[in-house]
This record gives structure tokens, C-alpha cells and sequence, in this order.
């Protein structure tokens, strides 16, 4: 079973067409590395299968339910309310600024979303958060908040906060590209662990090393289409597209 | 859920009184107004009574009180004011030939105050008396101006929430009402509003007065009918400004807020209530207190519906008085101001603990 | 558009220097030497050949204003009278009636306005002899179940008045003697004001000048009736001038005495109290 599959999915705004057509199957237990150069619609990709951008037209399919399907920027067909948001929360979303709730103590912007989303209450998912917290190796700043933390350790709350959601896959959104170059490194580690745990993963980066290790597969975007995929590997020592041979020279 | 947020309410309300927690500039503070009060409460032991003060009438006023007992109309009028550690007495009959007597007891004996430093002492006392609305309904004077700015700043600044949400809206049908209601709003006179709100709606309802929401034989009913047309007229007209308020501070607030909250899979509703509102409070304040302040100085516009505030009232007393009675008002007002200026940094400092 | 806006631009500022241009030559011209029949030599006034009259337009009938903003009104009528016998040209000068005592002699010669001559006021300006009486009247709202037949009745009413009127400092003189008790004094800017939230059911009753009763009873028959007229004291309207202008209370008087002997002040009266 595919956790996510993309058909033809295409974005515009305006007249600026940023996806074209974009055909993608995520399987349980991937992780998937995003990569290109800037501009060429990986971002937006991530962000329209999360909803926070409407595709102008494509399906898209959840764990193989036809969950979205668009046509000249109008609905033609989508998944009941219900089942829409069910599955909306089996997707967890780490943003490149982190986007944490600064009004909020680290203990509880992870608590936030299950107790209210969720109805859960606190006696329920104070011990989760707090393990998760340990996992990302940030216990001690439970009752801290946000503005006292710094960027890598903003990162790996705001990982932790989306796990608290008990979300089927991650989307990664550059989760790295906001952090001084000392802290990358707690980040990736992060989410190496998370990898291992066998969650199901799609990331945007420009960590090539990072893709190299972890990835189970490696997808090259570029003006607004999928160029090449395959395994990370292959992609990266005998790249078949030349936009794709171009782009690893330009970076290593 | 509920009642432990409750609880943590009154503990933050409590805490306010643990004085270890406190900062210096907040001590000193306490400690000047606990000393000025401990000097007034000393004094106030020693001040001559009401009845002392009654007494150092001279023999004329007494012998005109006693005719008064027999007379259809009285002629001598008697001011008491008592101003906790001082008190002022005088006795006025009016027209040509009218005398008038004036006394200020303090610390321990009775002044005579027709002319001189107690004469304008004297003048103080009952201006002061009269503008803070001392031996009168809640609904005047310094009173009125606080009870009338806090409620409609509180109603207002609730509604206001739901006006800037609604202008902000993407749909014409929820933003379109909001949008004019603002615009008209901010667009006329709080004057004519007050008029419209207090003389138009009895006249379109016929039948209904203002007085009439009350009991009809309550003697205060008039002022309580008038007080709720200007509250009203307060409230929605501070909704409009503080809407303006509460959208600038929401628009502030970073898209990734709404963004993050959406991929929590949080709704709309949650998301303002939780995560936008609460971030731009802190920000609307200053600016909330900026209009607070004008508001209480707005208040006295009230004066046109027959309520009478700090300023009417001393414009009242200064067109048969002295002009003296405006320092009194400008220190009230300067008192008012001072303490809501120091509650709003309090809450300010609250909110941005997390900054 | 930009050219057409400055085009209009210019244009208005142009018109706007040329009424100013035409305001100020009005004043140039000299107007034809009015003659009237008492002497005036002595009287010094603010501007030359004119009467200018303090007055706060807005307490019918004695002074209010037409639909086209020309002030009419018994104290209008009686102004154009005595200006016409003193020879001078007439500005009336809308202020304010709580700050109207004090532009006497600064921003006009005198105050015609239903002034009730007081002992209080006169300690600070001139009077001119009376020019028409008037009593304290009780106004209620019609078919009211109130009865008053004495001021003291007032005790424990709401009573609505104008502001810095007699009705305000006799009302204030009783409550703070005690003649009254419990009386709720609501004093607004405006007698229009006081009349509408009379019939609104705001107040019990509105304390006034009869003549200003009489007309709000006559104009609104259905709407106002009078509970009470205080016949008891008398009240007198007269002229007020700057304590200083002796002159000018002296022509005044001489003007108002020959207006007497015309028979104007019954004319007068019968023209605004029915």
C-alpha cells in the first residue's frame, strides 16, 4: 500500500506555472530526499499535499483513498470532511522556520494540538510529550519558551511537535536550511532516528550527505517537474538527466 | 479543564500580592502611598467633627436657620464635604445681601476660610469633593468616568475581536458589515452618537425611554437610563477603534503561526483563539491604553445627555467659582491616568514574559 | 489627471482669493451713515456703527433660527429694534449661553439673550431696564399623572433644565438649602435637547422660562402641558453690558423707552407668544 500517491499534479499561481506535472508514490516506510535547485517547485509540492496550497489541478491519494482531485483549478471530486481531517492528521509538517507557538512553553506547544485536535487530555499526553522531548534530547527545556532556545534546538521541538500528532509521515519542509552550520548536525541526527524507527518520511533538503544515508530514495526536482528519481546511490554517482548532473556539479 | 484554568487565574491574581515577587520601582511605590496614607489616617483621627464645624457657625447664620425651619423656601444653603483627613463646612445665603461663611477643620481645630490660604484650601476641598462625586450616585464624577471608560473598553475591546476577524474575513458577506460598521463609526462624532443613541431610539421606539429600563420610581433612574444610552454609545464606538487595533496587531502576527497551526490540523476557531489572539495581545496594549486614555478624557462628552463628569463639572463650578478648579481636575485626571497607564505596563509585562 | 487636478486647483484657489479679495473691499466701502433718534456720541463700541449682540441661538422663541440660518426670534426683533433707534447696523454673535457673560465688552458691546437680570450677575455687568417678564414654569409631558403645586414639589423628580439658566441656579439654590430633597437636577446644553427627552419619558418634568414653555405647549399641544407656573417670583429679561459701559446702558435704555412709547412691545409679544 502507498502512503501517498501524486498524479499529475499541477500548481499555478497566476500565471507563474510552479508545478507542471508531478506524478510521485511514497511508500510505507520511505523516506524520500526532495532535491534541486531553488525555484523549481519542491517547497509548494510539499505544501500542497499538506493543503496549506491547493493544486490547481491532479489527484492526489492517501493510503490509496482518492483524497483530492482537481481540474482547472476547481474541485472535481474530494474525500468527505470527516475522513479529510482524519487523514490530514496522519500527516505531521516540519517547517524551515520552525514555526513554533512563542506564547507557548516548549511541554506545551507539543501538548497544544492533541489536547485541542484531539480532545485528548493532559494526564493522557503529558507523558508522550515528554518522551518525545527526551527522544530529541531536549527534556530539560520542557517549561522553557521558544524565543530561549536556539535554532537547532527550536528544530527538534518543533519535530517533536508534530510527532506528538502520532502522524503517519513526515513532510520536511528544508528543515536545516534556517540553522547555523553547527547546528545542522542535531537536526539530522533527529530525524536519522526517526528514519531508523521506520516512519515514513518526504524531505526537502539541500543535505546531499544527509539524502545519501538515509534516503530510501532520492527525487530531482526542477521547473516544476520530477527529472529523475531513483535510489540515492545510483542518482548521485551515475545521474542519467544532464539537469541532474549539472545541479550535483554545482554543488560539490 | 475549565476550573483549573480558573484556578490558575487566581493564582496569578494572588501572586500580585506576594510582595517578595515585586520589583523595586513597585516598592517604592507601595511604600510612598502606604506612608501617605498612614500620615492622612493620623490625621484623619484628629479632625475636627462634622458636628464642630456645624457649630463655629456665627450667631446670623443661626438665627437664619432658624427661620428657615418656618419658611416656605429655605434661604441658607449648607455645604458639608469631608475629604478623609480634612472637612469643610460653609454656610451661604444667596442675593445681594447674602452672607456667607466658610470653615475647614484640620488637625484638630477649626479654620476660619473666607479669605486667604484657607479660603483657597477651602475652595480645594470642595472642588475636589464635588469632581470625585463624593456624597453622590455612583453615576458622577470621577466615578462616572471610570465606570464608563473601563465598561466600554472591556465590551468594546470583546466585540472589537470579532469585527477585526470579520473585516479580515475572504468572505464579502462577514467582512462587508464589519467594514461599514467601522468606517461608520470611526467616521462620525462619539457627540452625535451619544445624541442619536440617547434622543433618536426612544423616538423610533415609541413608548420605550432609557429611564424606562429601570424602575420608574428609582430617582436615579433618570441618570442610570442616560448612563446605559452613553455606555452603549462608548461600547460600539471603541468596538470600531479597537477593531482597527486588534486587526493590526492580528495581521502582524507571522503566516508560518497560521501555517503551523494548520498542519497541526488545528480549525480556524482554534487557531485564533489559541495561537493568533493570544500572540497579538500583547501587541494591541500599548495601543489599546493609548485609547483608553483618550477615552477618559472623551468621557466628558457626556455632559450632552445630562451625565456629569470631572470636566463638566468643573467647568460648571469655574462659570460661578474660580478657574482655581481646574488644577483639582487636572490632578484627577492626571491620577486616573497615571494608574491605568501603571495597570496596562502590568499586563503588558505579563504577556511578553514568553519574549 | 495630474494636470486636470492642478488645473482645479489653481482654479479654486483662485475663486477663494477673490471672495476674500471681495470680503475684504465689502469692508472698505463705507455704508451710508444710518441716522437713528437717541445720541450715541459717547458710547464706544467694538466695531464702529455696529451693535454687535452676543446671543445663544437655540432657546425659542426668543432666539432661534430659521431654516436658512438667519437668526429670528422676539430678542432678534427687539435688537433690530434698538439698533435701528441708536443708528447702528446689527451683529449677532452666537456663543455659547455657560460661557456668554464672559465675551461681554471683549467679543461684543451686549448680551441679549433672555438674560434674567440676578443679583448675582449684576455684581458683574450692567443691566438695561426690563424688557419683558417671565416666571418660572413646570413642564410635563402630556396626560402625566404628576402634580405640582409648588416648587418644593419638585422633591423627588427628575427635573431636566438648560444649563447656566436661572431654572439651573434656582433649582441648584433649592436643593442645596434643602427646600428641595431627592431631586434629580439634568441640565443639557440645548432646551431642544431638554424638551425631547421630556417626551421620551427621560425626566419628569422641565423646569423653564414661562415664555419658553408657553411655546413648546403652544407649538406641541398634544405632546407638553404645563403642570406649574411659579407666579410667586417674578423673573425680568433685560440687556446685559460691560459693568464699565455706562454710555451704552444709557442709549439702550433711551432706545427701549422710545420703542414703549411705539407700542413695539406689545406688537413684539403678541407676534411671539400666542
Amino acid at each position: 500500500m502507498s502512503m501517498i500517491r501524486t498524479e499529475h499534479v499541477s500548481k499555478k499561481f497566476g500565471h507563474l506555472e510552479v508545478l507542471k506535472d508531478v506524478n510521485l508514490t511514497v511508500e510505507n516506510g520511505e523516506v524520500i530526499c526532495i532535491i534541486g535547485p531553488s525555484g523549481a517547485g519542491k517547497s509548494t509540492f510539499l505544501r500542497s499535499l499538506n493543503q496549506l496550497e491547493m493544486i490547481t489541478g491532479g489527484k492526489i491519494f492517501i493510503e490509496d483513498e482518492l483524497f483530492l482531485h482537481r481540474e482547472h483549478d476547481r474541485t472535481v471530486d474530494s474525500i468527505d470532511k470527516d475522513k479529510h481531517k482524519a487523514l490530514m492528521l496522519e500527516m505531521g509538517m516540519v517547517f524551515q522556520h520552525f514555526n513554533l507557538f512563542p506564547h507557548k512553553t516548549v511541554l506545551e506547544n507539543l501538548m497544544l494540538a492533541p489536547m485541542t485536535v484531539k480532545g485528548m487530555n493532559q494526564t493522557e499526553i503529558e507523558p508522550l510529550a515528554r518522551q518525545l522531548l527526551e527522544e530529541v534530547g531536549l527534556s530539560d527545556k520542557a517549561d522553557e519558551y521558544p524565543s530561549k532556545l536556539s535554532g537547532g534546538q527550536k528544530q527538534r521541538v518543533a519535530i517533536a511537535r508534530a510527532l506528538a500528532m502520532q502522524p503517519k509521515i513526515m513532510l520536511f519542509d528544508e528543515p536545516t536550511s534556517a540553522l547555523d552550520p553547527e547546528l545542522v548536525g542535531e537536526v539530522l541526527n533527529v530525524m536519522k532516528k526517526l528514519a531508523e524507527e521506520g516512519m515514513t518520511m518526504l524531505c526537502v533538503t539541500h543535505e546531499m550527505g544527509f539524502a545519501r544515508e538515509v534516503a530510501d530514495k532520492v527525487v530531482f526536482m526542477a521547473d516544476g517537474i520530477i527529472m529523475e528519481e531513483g535510489k540515492p546511490e545510483e542518482l548521485f554517482n551515475n545521474p542519467q538527466n544532464p539537469r541532474t548532473k549539472q545541479f550535483l556539479q554545482s554543488i560539490l | 479543564m475549565k476550573n483549573s484554568k480558573i484556578a490558575s487565574f487566581f493564582k496569578g491574581l494572588l501572586s500580585l500580592f506576594d510582595v517578595r515577587k515585586w520589583e523595586r520601582k513597585s516598592k517604592i511605590i507601595a511604600v510612598v502611598l502606604l506612608s501617605l496614607f498612614v500620615a492622612a489616617t493620623a490625621f484623619a483621627f484628629v479632625k475636627p467633627s462634622e458636628q464642630e464645624l456645624m457649630d463655629s457657625a456665627s450667631q446670623k447664620i443661626r438665627s437664619e436657620l432658624k427661620k428657615d425651619e418656618t419658611r416656605s423656601r429655605r434661604q441658607v444653603a449648607i455645604t458639608y464635604n469631608d475629604l478623609y483627613f480634612i472637612n469643610y463646612a460653609s454656610f451661604s445665603t444667596s442675593g445681594v445681601k447674602g452672607i456667607s461663611e466658610k470653615y475647614v477643620g484640620f488637625a484638630g481645630s477649626v479654620h476660619a476660610a473666607d479669605e486667604g490660604a484657607w479660603n483657597v484650601t477651602g475652595q480645594f476641598i470642595n472642588y475636589t469633593y464635588r469632581m470625585l462625586g463624593c456624597g453622590q450616585s455612583v453615576l458622577y464624577g470621577a466615578k462616572l468616568t471610570i465606570l464608563l471608560t473601563t465598561i466600554s473598553i472591556v465590551c468594546g475591546l470583546f466585540i472589537a475581536v470579532f469585527l477585526a476577524l470579520g473585516k479580515i474575513s475572504k468572505n464579502p458577506i462577514i467582512s462587508l458589515p464589519c467594514r461599514a460598521y467601522i468606517f461608520f463609526f470611526r467616521g462620525t462624532p462619539l457627540m452625535i452618537q451619544i445624541f442619536c443613541i440617547y434622543l433618536a431610539v426612544p423616538g423610533i421606539f415609541e413608548g420605550f425611554s432609557w429611564r424606562s429600563l429601570f424602575d420608574n420610581n428609582d430617582p436615579e433612574g433618570v441618570f442610570k437610563g442616560a448612563f446605559v444610552a452613553a455606555c452603549i454609545a462608548f461600547v460600539l464606538n471603541s468596538a470600531a477603534y479597537c477593531a482597527e487595533i486588534v486587526r493590526a496587531a492580528v495581521e502582524s502576527i507571522d503566516k508560518g503561526q497560521y501555517e503551523a497551526a494548520k498542519a497541526l490540523g488545528m480549525s480556524y476557531g482554534q487557531t485564533m483563539s489559541k495561537i493568533i489572539i493570544p500572540q497579538s495581545a500583547r501587541r494591541m496594549i500599548p495601543p489599546v491604553c493609548n485609547e483608553f486614555v483618550m477615552m477618559i478624557k472623551d468621557a466628558s462628552l457626556v455632559f450632552v445627555i445630562g451625565l456629569m463628569d470631572i470636566t463638566t463639572i468643573s467647568k460648571t463650578i469655574s462659570a460661578s467659582g474660580s478657574y482655581l478648579v481646574f488644577i483639582p481636575a487636572l490632578v484627577i485626571y492626571l491620577i486616573i491616568t497615571a494608574f491605568f497607564t501603571y495597570i496596562f505596563g502590568k499586563i503588558e509585562k505579563k504577556f511578553s514574559v514568553y519574549e | 489627471m495630474k494636470k486636470i487636478i492642478a488645473t482645479l486647483l489653481a482654479a479654486s484657489m483662485l475663486c477663494l482669493s477673490i471672495v476674500g479679495c471681495g470680503g475684504s473691499k465689502q469692508d472698505d466701502v463705507s455704508t451710508p451713515e444710518k441716522t437713528g433718534t437717541v445720541d450715541i456720541s459717547n458710547v464706544k463700541l467694538i466695531k464702529e456703527g455696529t451693535l454687535t449682540v452676543g446671543m445663544e441661538i437655540g432657546y425659542p422663541p426668543f432666539e432661534d433660527k430659521a431654516e436658512n440660518g438667519d437668526p429670528v426670534g422676539y430678542d432678534v426683533d427687539l435688537v433690530y429694534a434698538i439698533a435701528d433707534k441708536l443708528g447702528l447696523e446689527v451683529n449677532i454673535v452666537d456663543t455659547a449661553f455657560d460661557v456668554i457673560f464672559a465675551g461681554i465688552g471683549t467679543n461684543y458691546d451686549c448680551v441679549v439673550s433672555a438674560v434674567t437680570i440676578t443679583d448675582e450677575r449684576r455684581e458683574n455687568c450692567l443691566f438695561s431696564d426690563p424688557y419683558i417678564d417671565s416666571y418660572q414654569a413646570v413642564v410635563v409631558k402630556k396626560g402625566s399623572n404628576i402634580k405640582i403645586e409648588s416648587l418644593k414639589d419638585l422633591s423627588g423628580k427628575s427635573v431636566g433644565l438648560q444649563d447656566a439658566t436661572t431654572s439651573k441656579a434656582l433649582l441648584e439654590d433649592m436643593i442645596g438649602t434643602g427646600t428641595v430633597t431627592d431631586c434629580k437636577m439634568v441640565p443639557s446644553e440645548k432646551v431642544l435637547t431638554v424638551f425631547t427627552a421630556l417626551d421620551n419619558g427621560e425626566y419628569d418634568v422641565v423646569l423653564c422660562d414661562s415664555p419658553v414653555a408657553d411655546t413648546y405647549i403652544t407649538n406641541n399641544p398634544d405632546t407638553y402641558e404645563l403642570a406649574f407656573l411659579d407666579q410667586e417670583n417674578v423673573e425680568q429679561f433685560g440687556v446685559a453690558m460691560a459693568k464699565t459701559d455706562v454710555d451704552l446702558q444709557k442709549a439702550v435704555n433711551e432706545a427701549m423707552k422710545q420703542l414703549k412709547e411705539e407700542g413695539f412691545f406689545e406688537e413684539n409679544q403678541a407676534k411671539w407668544f400666542a
